[in-house]
């Protein structure tokens, strides 16, 4: 092949063979990448946007009679023929059920206008039709009277929280000082306590009596009857009625709940708030961490540091670290910073909390600062890179000026240098904002209970596990395995991580134009 | 008799130690293994332009370099001998090298100025020395632009990137930076090869008129810029003084045969 | 007419420098008419000791022509001058050439009285003071033209020379006349013929001094339109 190229074509054609050769690839590189994106951002924007509700008829595979379902349907396979996802409610699942039906026994297929989407506090769905809202007396359903009752419901529900919120905690906490102060079981003030408390959780119960009164009863398909307790519905919408505007405005409160929400039913519903939180905090430690270790050991390595073989032994070891798997440092910051760094604060700082350990376990400090050793490789070298490129005429005229080294470095090195470390730093919050697997091992969890930012002192909790967008994606993506529940939740998440590396290098980005900018040389 | 022109020039080789700026003595330097400067020994008169002349590589900018000890920077360069200013030897160790470099200052071949603006250009060398008085920076900046002849061009834009201004305002604004420190004396290090041949005049122009003020050594490869500017020429060669005197003399009648063949482009 | 401006260089030094060259050939020009007059002033008083004056002060005219020559020298080694600044210091160096020339010629004139050689007529004396009168008219227009580099005024000088140089031959043809007379002392007649003629020189110097300051000014050479002329003659002769 090469003989014929050489012996067949001038200089000129072999020439555009190899230009063609080269565009040919990079377009295929090209669609690569559009592809994927592409696939992350429908299959993504799927999870926020309304299906309209169906009502279906078919004859069930298992047991053979017909069944009369709400679903929503999504085209599951075309060939050798059609077969339908469904994503149904009925007397034996309420909340939800996948099926796969082939078009073949698919009876009949209809819009189901009458048809709503209950979406549950806790994260769970179900298609039916609302027949009577009761409140507590029983009236037929309509928007207005629904609204009313959840207000009602609403208000209950205030009240409640108010009690437990200001009454009842205040009476734990005293109870909880008693116990420490060692207050004997039977003395007065307990007993006035325990008389208040008792108190306040009658109201409670008669409270949640009444607001139990309120509910919902809706109808699947098959007409059999289904009861709701009003206070976990939270939103009603009949998604099939919808006009296009409509959709539009249900999908952004989707974002919105997925933004802003804690993730439910085993992260397969509900938002996704402490993952993002967690990643956006843990790749802002890391920066801080990792951005003046790795400028001062470029700066160090690139104008202090000797120019013989030991330093050019550094400068390689530091390319190589750039290589090592991620895992690597998974374990090392697993084993050196959790058990032996931590152990020890633990022990120096910590003892009246042991066995239980403080900073001896996985926690989002340990992530960041493996991170940021992780990424170290990466801020050095473009750093260094920035640092060479700096004109030794300008050092030159720094020192004729009257200044030492390390005014040089201040005042003139460090600031021309600056786009080359931004792009350091860029590189670096990308590949950290990605990882997952060495996260895993140092703090990185599926359920977080609390976020590592909250009103308690110090505010700041370094020591708390976190949730992560790259883990929560693997969380899902091993239950698509078995359960296609989570999938469309993990798309989401995938874009939602996509945003979040986007937006942090376009910020990035435009901090070094800025910079390269203002400190344009020659 | 009657004299028509006045051209009162000294001898080089017997300066006082009022009239010498610099005086070298037996200046030995070497880069690593390779020996750059042999035996130096001149005085370098006060309130004079010098030019030092001679091939690239010669060493005329490792000679200038070793007055503000610019050349500690490369590793590997060690020298014996004196270098004195102001009766002091520069090359002693109790010498300290940034408070000489102030006295000293110095101009490259590209202009340099720092990616701040023109005014904190100027600033530099001033706020590392710790003044931080906003009037005595303003007054100094002004003073210094003028001094560099560059204060009517960019007073409205003091505060603008130094980037903008023109090669030639830029080799002015680190004349500028320099001159702010007040130093005795001014290397330059061929400040106007980067430049078109008028910048190269008004740059030469403001040489002659702050000779007043400070000792100017100039390097340049331009033979014809040393006779124009300098009052005194150094021709050095592979490392060594080959001639020294007053440019009129060297640029008319050299001593030596390889001056001539030199200046008269006879060389190699 | 372009007038060549001196003082509008960047380098002020060189404005000073090309200044005080122009001026050194006006002053040593102030000196030769100076010379002149008093030679001329010698020969009406027969002062042999004037003359003795005249004689010796040819060194200080020597000298001068020496200083201005190494000057420009100078100043073309260290300035390299182009164009009209090039034109000028060639001028200069040029003229001071012939004006240390007609510093020489009145010199050979004083000699002439120092030796107490004058002819004895009156007529010729008078006829010597008249051209040595013209000549020094000539001169100063010359010296003038120089100084304001005026190549008109130039001109005008440079056509007195064809009325000195009539004068010359009639007083010539008279002298010749006047040595049939007395052919005893020839050798004190070629004296003063010699004196003579360097008194006509004096007229022919300043033409060339004419010549360079109108080839500085207007940048063209009147010798050119000579050789011109003189080349269209042969063309004609063959």
């Amino acid at each position: 092949m090469v003989e014929f190229l050489r012996n067949m074509t001038t200089a000129a054609q072999r020439q555009s063979y190899a230009i063609s050769l080269s565009a040919f690839l990079c377009s295929m590189l090209l669609l690569v990448m559009i592809s994927i994106l592409m696939l992350i951002v429908v299959r993504g924007a799927a999870y926020f946007w309304p299906e309209p509700i169906e009502q279906l008829v078919y004859t069930s595979a298992e047991s053979g009679e017909q069944k009369q379902v709400y679903a929503q349907t999504s085209l599951h396979q075309t060939a050798p023929h059609k077969v339908w996802q469904l994503q149904y409610s009925d007397a034996r699942f309420p909340f939800g059920n996948k099926a796969l039906v082939n078009a073949d026994v698919l009876k009949s297929r209809r819009n189901a206008a009458d048809a709503a989407s209950v979406r549950l506090h806790d994260g769970r769905q179900l298609f039916a039709r609302p027949l009577t809202v009761t409140m507590p007396q029983s009236h037929p359903f309509s928007a207005e009277r629904f609204a009313k009752a959840q207000q009602h419901e609403l208000a209950l529900s205030q009240q409640i929280e108010q009690i437990r919120v200001q009454e009842l905690a205040a009476i734990h906490i005293k109870l909880a000082e008693y116990d420490r102060r060692n207050v004997e079981k039977e003395a007065p003030a307990r007993e006035k306590l325990r008389a208040q408390f008792a108190h306040w959780h009658k109201k409670i119960l008669a409270l949640e009596e009444e607001r139990n009164a309120y509910t919902l009863q809706v109808a699947f398909a098959n007409q059999q009857r289904y009861t709701l307790p009003l206070a976990d519905i939270a939103s009603l919408e009949f998604v099939s009625r919808l006009s296009w505007m409509e959709k539009w405005g249900v999908a952004f409160d989707n974002i919105a709940v997925f933004l802003t929400e804690s993730p439910k039913q085993a992260n397969t519903a509900g938002g996704v708030f402490p993952a993002l939180f967690g990643t956006v905090l843990m790749v802002f430690l890391m920066t801080i961490i990792v951005t003046p270790f790795g400028v001062l050991a470029a700066v160090y390595l690139s104008e202090y540091a000797p120019d013989n073989g030991f330093t050019a032994a550094i400068r390689i070891s530091v390319s190589n670290m750039a290589g090592v798997p991620s895992i690597v440092y998974g374990v090392f910051g697993l084993g050196f910073f959790v058990y032996t760094l931590g152990g020890n604060l633990d022990a120096l700082f910590f003892t009246e909390q042991l066995p239980a350990p403080t900073f001896g376990t996985p926690g989002v400090f340990w992530a960041a600062l493996t991170m940021a050793i992780l990424t170290l490789p990466v801020v050095i070298v473009a750093t260094e890179e920035g640092l060479q490129r700096v004109p030794d005429g300008l050092k030159a005229g720094s020192y004729a000026l009257g200044a030492t080294k390390a005014e040089t470095i201040m005042r003139t090195i460090l600031p021309i240098a600056s786009p080359g470390i931004m792009t350091g730093v860029i590189l670096a919050i990308a590949r950290a904002a990605g990882e997952v697997a060495p996260l895993m091992l140092v703090g990185a969890v599926k359920f977080a209970p609390n976020l590592p930012v909250d009103g308690e002192f110090p505010y700041l909790h370094l020591e708390r596990q976190f949730m992560h967008l790259g883990v929560l994606i693997y969380d899902g993506a091993f239950h698509s395995q078995t359960d296609a529940k989570g999938a469309p939740m993990m798309f989401a998440a995938c874009l939602l991580l996509l945003a979040v590396v986007f937006v942090l290098n376009i910020v990035a980005v435009i901090l070094r134009t800025r910079l390269r900018k203002r400190y344009l040389v020659g | 008799m009657l004299k028509l022109f006045e051209h009162d020039k000294l001898n080089v080789h017997e300066l006082s130690d009022a009239q010498t700026a610099i005086d070298v003595r037996d200046l030995n330097l070497w880069f690593d293994t390779k020996h750059v400067l042999h035996d130096i020994s001149m005085r370098i008169p006060k309130h004079c332009i010098t030019s030092l002349i001679g091939q690239s590589g010669c060493g005329k900018s490792t000679l200038i370099s070793s007055f503000n000890r610019l050349n500690d920077l490369h590793q590997g360069c060690r020298y014996t001998g004196e270098v004195n200013i102001d009766g002091h030897d520069i090359n002693s160790k109790k010498q300290n090298v940034s408070q000489l470099r102030t006295r000293v200052g110095m101009v490259f071949q590209r202009p340099n100025p720092f990616p701040l603006s023109i005014y904190e250009n100027v600033c530099y060398g001033l706020r590392l020395q710790g003044v931080r008085t906003r009037r005595a920076l303003d007054d100094a900046v002004e003073q210094a632009l003028k001094d560099a002849a560059l204060w009517d061009e960019v007073k409205d834009r003091l505060f603008e990137s130094a980037h903008i201004l023109s090669g030639g305002q830029q080799q002015r604004l680190v004349f500028a930076r320099a001159l702010a420190l007040k130093p005795e004396i001014l290397l330059l290090d061929e400040p106007t090869s980067a430049l078109d041949p008028l910048t190269t005049l008004f740059i030469e122009e403001l040489m002659a008129q702050l000779k007043s003020r400070c000792t100017i050594v100039i390097v340049t490869h331009n033979m014809q810029q040393a006779a124009r500017v300098s009052d005194y020429t150094a021709f050095l060669h592979q490392g060594q003084l080959i001639e020294y005197s007053d440019s009129d003399t060297l640029f008319t009648m050299p001593d030596k045969k390889q001056t001539e063949d030199y200046i008269t482009g006879r060389y190699g | 007419m372009r007038q060549v401006a001196l003082n509008t260089h960047i380098s002020g030094t060189f404005n000073t420098e090309l200044e005080n060259l122009r001026n050194s050939v006006l002053t040593m020009g102030g000196e030769v008419e100076l010379q002149l007059n008093q030679t001329l002033e010698a020969i009406r008083e027969n002062n042999g000791g004037l003359a003795e004056r005249v004689v010796l002060n040819d060194l200080k005219i020597n000298s001068m022509e020496i200083q201005i020559d190494q000057e420009c020298l100078r100043i073309i080694a260290k300035r390299h001058p182009t164009a009209s600044d090039l034109r000028l210091i060639m001028t200069i160096s040029k003229a001071v050439t012939d004006i240390e020339r007609m510093g020489d010629e009145i010199e050979r004139i004083a000699r002439l009285i120092t030796k107490n050689k004058l002819p004895v007529s009156e007529t010729i004396k008078s006829s010597m003071i008249l051209i040595g009168d013209r000549v020094a008219a000539m001169m100063r227009g010359t010296f003038d033209a120089f100084a304001r580099q005026d190549g008109d005024a130039a001109l005008r000088v440079y056509d007195q020379d064809n009325r000195i140089d009539s004068e010359y031959k009639k007083l010539l043809s008279y002298t010749t006349s006047e040595m049939e007379k007395s052919k005893d002392d020839m050798q004190d007649w070629l004296d003063v013929l010699w004196s003579l003629r360097s008194l006509e020189r004096i007229g022919d110097r300043c033409k060339n001094v004419c010549e360079y300051v109108v080839s500085l000014s207007e940048g063209k050479d009147l010798r050119h339109a000579a050789i011109e002329s003189m080349q269209q003659k042969l063309d004609e002769l063959s």
